[in-house]
């Protein structure tokens, strides 16, 4: 306990780091997941099909896989120095990226035909029923899972810390390895983690109840029990 | 672009990568199996009569889905030792893979559970079925048969997850793969390498699954 008391402050400022780590992500990935579920809905073939690749890879893959890759494979045919930072931003913003690109898309293609061929049918341009039409109704069904998302972004932050990121893992790692008091610092970690990731997932249930389009109040009236009638 | 390929260091390290791919088979499909048993049980108790039991499975799962999958590995790898508990690195991998896939399976089923339906429990109690039946004959096969797509998606979560397995030395394709770059600095072949085989497998178990879907549907 002395321990954990000790090396509180160290941890702390690893889980600020890692919460920097996701600030700096997360509006990168939700941008490029808005564009590339967007372009794979509605752009030309090449254009829809590049879009489609792209996510289908980066989901396909480990995180790991493209954080090893970023830092270590690509920097030998692009010549560029990276930190590991900027390569676990890279990674992690394409990774994430691809996921919010599928609950955009998911969002997109909820949206009954009906709508568009109404904002149509009025003369409103394809980009213009899109942005002022489409787009607010999809952002209803989109909150919640991207909610979601984040908190998983959250988590993978973690991955960061194999190519020695200093974030909330790495620090722990650093103070076992100065204290050997795994099962503490671990659990301590593990804390931490919750504290924000339970936050974001709540939220995001809390959302989907909120923000159903069909205003399904489940029927809580009503609780299944084996053996209770 | 100065660089220049290497992809013979690939095929020099096939049978390695082989073996790493057996061991990451291994890894998904015993941890999906034992999820599955993990999964099924927990959400037995997740709708059984005890509130104390109903509250430990929630618990359980919210701990697991919120917490980074690198922390618990590293929780059972390095923490649990102090406790007497000393697993070697590849056991420490199932187990935590287990455990998380279970949570996430529990989850699964319970909203499938909870999509069949009161009229479904309903008519299998007006039957005059016991209470075991209604549940393990009409409410898990539908619940099952609606959680199809959401289960395949977690084998594929499972086969990528099982990539940081790795880090704590088990014996899988990343792990190997980092061991070979290790001695041959072809870092950029054998991780490109490394990602198309993982992309292969996760097309293939949504092919499955897929498939599956579309049996069902048939039915």
């Amino acid at each position: 306990m002395e321990i954990v008391l000790a090396n509180l402050p160290y941890l702390m400022e690893g889980a600020w780091s890692t919460v920097r780590l996701s600030l700096v992500t997360a509006p990168l990935a939700m941008a490029l997941g808005a564009i590339a579920g967007t372009l794979r809905l509605y752009a030309p073939r090449p254009v829809a099909a590049a879009s489609t690749a792209y996510i289908e890879l980066f989901r396909g893959t480990p995180a790991l896989v493209q954080m090893f890759f970023a830092f270590f494979g690509l920097p030998l045919i692009t010549g560029w120095q990276v930190s590991a930072f900027q390569a676990a931003i890279l990674a992690l913003v394409l990774n994430s990226g691809a996921y919010f690109a599928e609950i955009v898309r998911g969002g997109l293609q909820a949206i009954s035909r009906d709508q568009w061929n109404a904002g149509l049918a009025l003369g409103l341009p394809f980009g213009q029923v899109l942005r002022r039409v489409i787009a607010p109704q999809a952002l209803r069904r989109i909150v919640a899972p991207a909610v979601g998302q984040l908190t998983i972004l959250v988590k993978d932050t973690s991955i960061a810390s194999v190519i020695a990121v200093f974030e909330l893992t790495r620090a722990g790692q650093h103070v076992v390895e100065r204290t050997l008091a795994s099962f503490q610092i671990f659990t301590v970690v593990g804390v931490l983690y919750f504290v924000v990731c339970y936050g974001g997932s709540s939220l995001s249930r809390r959302l989907e109840r909120r923000l159903d389009p069909l205003g399904h109040r489940s029927d809580t009236a009503w609780r299944y029990v084996i053996g209770e009638r | 672009m100065s660089y220049r390929f290497s992809w013979d260091v690939v095929a020099e390290s096939l049978p390695q990568i082989g073996a790493g791919i057996v061991g990451t088979i291994e890894l998904a499909s015993i941890s999906i199996v034992a999820g599955i048993a993990i999964g099924v049980a927990g959400v037995v108790l997740r709708f059984g009569p005890s509130a104390v039991l109903r509250r430990l499975v929630k618990v359980y799962v919210e701990v697991m889905r919120n917490t980074p999958m690198l922390v618990q590995l590293y929780f059972i790898f390095y923490g649990l030792p102090i406790l007497g508990v000393r697993l070697n690195s590849f056991v420490t991998a199932l187990v935590a893979l287990s455990i998380y896939c279970g949570a996430y399976v529990v989850e699964i089923l319970r909203a499938g559970v909870e999509g069949v339906g009161r009229g479904q429990v309903d008519a299998a109690r007006a039957l005059g079925l016991a209470e075991s039946a209604v549940f393990g004959r009409v409410v898990l096969p539908q619940a099952f048969r609606a959680s199809l797509p959401a289960l395949g998606g977690q084998v594929i979560v499972m086969v990528k997850l099982s990539s940081l397995a790795s880090v704590i030395g088990a014996m899988e394709l990343t792990y190997v793969v980092v061991d070979i770059v290790a001695t041959t600095y072809r870092s950029f072949e054998l991780y490109a390498v490394a990602g198309l085989v993982y992309l292969v497998m996760t097309l293939i178990v949504s092919g499955i699954f897929r498939a599956l879907e579309l049996r069902m549907r048939a039915h």
